[in-house]
């Protein structure tokens, strides 16, 4: 049932707001600034991941670097150990050849054991072949 | 409000660029206008220019056994400028390092001097207990000493090394461009604590070549004690034996007494660290007779057999020459010559081969010429070219008089006789850096035939002449007694000193061994054959059951 009255009728309807028209422009500014607000999110993320990349280059030529240096004097203690080792071989071998000098084994053959040197005499020889 | 905020926002990053302009201008300063003289103090202060020593070769026997090598010392040096108390820390190092505190004060007292050597190649271990003393002003630097562990074993054939381990003299200053190797370098960088963090520039340093010689260790050491046991009987100025290989002229032994502690050559007199197996000469006497023989042999102007009659003496141009022992008139064949030694024999054959060729033999044989032994300072001996001789040479150079040799020339012309006629030269290195030395020199001086007659004549001497003392149950032995009187300073012969020298092959069916013997100045007895040879036979015995060469003689 119509509540309205006759000079209501009359009234011409208001004019329509023009509304499709801003609501036209407001869709691309909003998508405009979703889009702006993704870059600027992205740009950030992009920047965090190079920081991120960068610092861990960097710190891995820091680790490198202090890893050659540890090498380096682990070398140089390793070359003096070497040269310790030479030292002390070259030693060893000086007490080797003392020990089998000929006049002392001979003495300690005859003062230890009562050996004697076989004479030419006293020394027989088999021959095993033709 | 937020004018405020924004003006000490923009304040704040004003401050920050001042402060980080100030920054970049003072790295620009640093790293650009001061950057040389900067990196110049940085390396002085954290590098280190180190020179790598190259450690010396070592010297084996054949046997692999070490006669020379280099220990590890350190040579302590101080700083006297930085010591405080220079008395009491020459007291102290005087203490641990067996150094004379006294000789030591004014070295560690001198204030205008940087740098003086408390100790050269001191024993590593005390020096480092002195390092732990940590006394300011000593340094210590390692270095290498040679050691010479048989002591006295072959020390005159080794010789010795300085105090920079520069080779001296004998085969260390013969082989030392071989055995020294050279020097490295390397520029250390160190961090405050002073570790080694970086090696900029690194030469590695070319380590010395090991040397193997032909002496056995244990021939040598057992021909030393028979010699030290000979000059003790006989009370002998000193003696000399060379061992050699006839077929290679490998030297297993060469020795020479009296000798002396290798490790302590600057104590010793340097007449005991000559060679004289290499560097002395002697008259030989009647051993060089085998010369003569040879060469009348070789010209077929005799035979073994063929006989001369010979009386007790012989006048040759003015001088009257008799035998040894005096005989009436007898006839020997050659061979009976050389086993009876008999000088009117030898100087009759000698007058048979005239002078031009018996002076040709005589260099043949390589007497009047080194060797070429790998030795330095051999001696060439004496001997008068042909156109020198007096009428009188011919009576005294074919017993051996008038004409000086050296050892080794005589066991290498012996050596000779015992191969076959074929002369090798004698050396003493078998190996440099493991690998072999060239083929050696090798040349016939002799016929198959001659040098088998002459090995019969001299197994006759050895085994019915002036030789027997020389003889070992079980082998025949090859070999001659010599006994020459001594040049006086007067021109002629002293009357009272002779030399001794007996020189024989063993075994003489198939030698093995060259074993040559001369005793200088014996006294009691003068022959080679009653001084000379049991030495021989002594050296000749060990060395045959030492080599496990079994005997030649013939059984039944």
């Amino acid at each position: 049932m119509a509540a309205w009255t006759a000079a209501a009728r009359a009234e011409r309807a208001p004019a329509p707001r023009a509304r499709a028209a801003p609501r036209a422009r407001a869709a691309p500014r909003a998508r405009a600034h979703v889009a702006k607000r993704v870059q600027t999110q992205r740009r950030v993320t992009g920047g965090v991941l190079w920081i991120g990349i960068l610092a861990v280059l960097l710190a891995g030529v820091v680790a490198m670097n202090v890893a050659v240096l540890r090498l380096n004097m682990t070398l140089d203690r390793l070359g003096r150990e070497r040269a310790n080792l030479r030292a002390d071989n070259a030693q060893l071998f000086s007490q080797l050849s003392s020990a089998a000098a000929t006049g002392r084994i001979q003495a300690q053959a005859i003062k230890r054991l009562g050996y004697v040197p076989a004479t030419p005499a006293q020394t027989s020889y088999v021959r095993l072949g033709p | 409000m937020s004018r405020l905020v924004n003006r000490r926002i923009r304040l704040f990053l004003a401050l920050l660029t001042v402060g980080f302009a100030g920054l970049f201008v003072r790295a620009a300063w640093l790293q650009g206008i001061k950057a040389q003289s900067l990196s110049r103090l940085g390396q002085t202060q954290h590098r280190e220019s180190v020179t790598l020593p190259a450690s010396r070769g070592t010297i084996f026997d054949r046997m692999g056994v070490r006669l020379a090598l280099g220990e590890q010392a350190t040579t302590v040096y101080a700083d006297p400028m930085q010591i405080k108390q220079p008395r009491r820390v020459a007291t102290e190092v005087g203490r641990v390092l067996g150094v004379d505190p006294d000789t030591l004060y004014p070295k560690l007292a001198d204030r205008s001097r940087g740098f003086v050597y408390v100790a050269r190649q001191a024993d590593a271990t005390r020096a480092a207990q002195l390092a732990r003393e940590k006394i300011a002003g000593l340094g210590f630097l390692p270095e290498e000493r040679r050691s010479y562990p048989q002591h006295s074993v072959a020390a005159q054939v080794l010789g010795y090394v300085g105090v920079d381990n520069n080779g001296l003299a004998g085969l260390e200053f013969e082989l030392d461009r071989e055995l020294a190797g050279k020097a490295g370098h390397q520029t250390l960088v160190k961090d405050p604590a002073g570790r080694v963090i970086n090696v900029v520039d690194d030469r590695p340093e070319v380590q010395g070549r090991d040397v193997t010689l032909t002496l056995d260790h244990t021939i040598q050491a057992n021909a030393e004690e028979v010699l030290r046991a000979t000059v003790r009987k006989w009370s002998a100025k000193s003696a000399t034996a060379i061992v050699l290989d006839p077929r290679t002229g490998a030297i297993l032994a060469m020795a020479v007494e009296p000798g002396y502690d290798a490790n302590r050559y600057p104590l010793a007199p340097r007449e005991l660290q000559r060679n004289r197996a290499v560097t002395d000469t002697y008259e030989p006497g009647s051993t060089f007779k085998v010369v003569t023989v040879a060469a009348a042999l070789s010209e077929r102007l005799v035979s073994p057999s063929t006989a001369f009659t010979l009386p007790y003496t012989i006048q040759v141009a003015d001088r009257v020459i008799h035998d040894a022992e005096p005989r009436g008139t007898v006839r020997y064949s050659v061979a009976q010559i050389l086993a009876h030694s008999s000088n009117i024999g030898a100087i009759t054959l000698a007058e048979l081969l005239g002078k031009d060729r018996l002076s040709s033999w005589i260099s043949r044989f390589g007497f009047g010429h080194e060797t070429g032994v790998d030795f330095p300072g051999e001696s060439p001996g004496i001997v008068l070219p042909a156109g020198q001789w007096s009428g009188s040479t011919i009576g005294n150079v074919p017993i051996g008089q008038g004409i000086a040799v050296t050892p080794v020339q005589m066991a290498a012309a012996y050596a000779a006789v015992a191969n076959r006629g074929v002369w090798s030269r004698p050396h003493l290195v078998d190996q440099i850096g493991g690998r072999g030395r060239p083929s050696l020199h090798r040349r016939r001086i002799l016929s198959r035939a001659v040098a088998a007659s002459l090995m019969t004549m001299l197994k006759d001497v050895v085994a019915e002449g002036t030789g027997m003392y020389a003889a070992i149950p079980g082998y025949q032995v090859a070999g001659k007694t010599g006994t020459a009187q001594k040049p006086d300073s007067h021109g002629g012969y002293a009357t009272n000193q002779y030399v001794a020298s007996f020189v024989g092959a063993v075994p003489a069916s198939r030698p093995r061994l060259v074993v040559l013997v001369t005793v200088d100045e014996p006294h009691g007895a003068i022959w080679g054959g009653v001084v000379a040879a049991p030495a021989f036979q002594q050296i000749a015995s060990f060395d045959l059951g030492y080599l496990e060469i079994p005997p030649d003689a013939p059984t039944g």
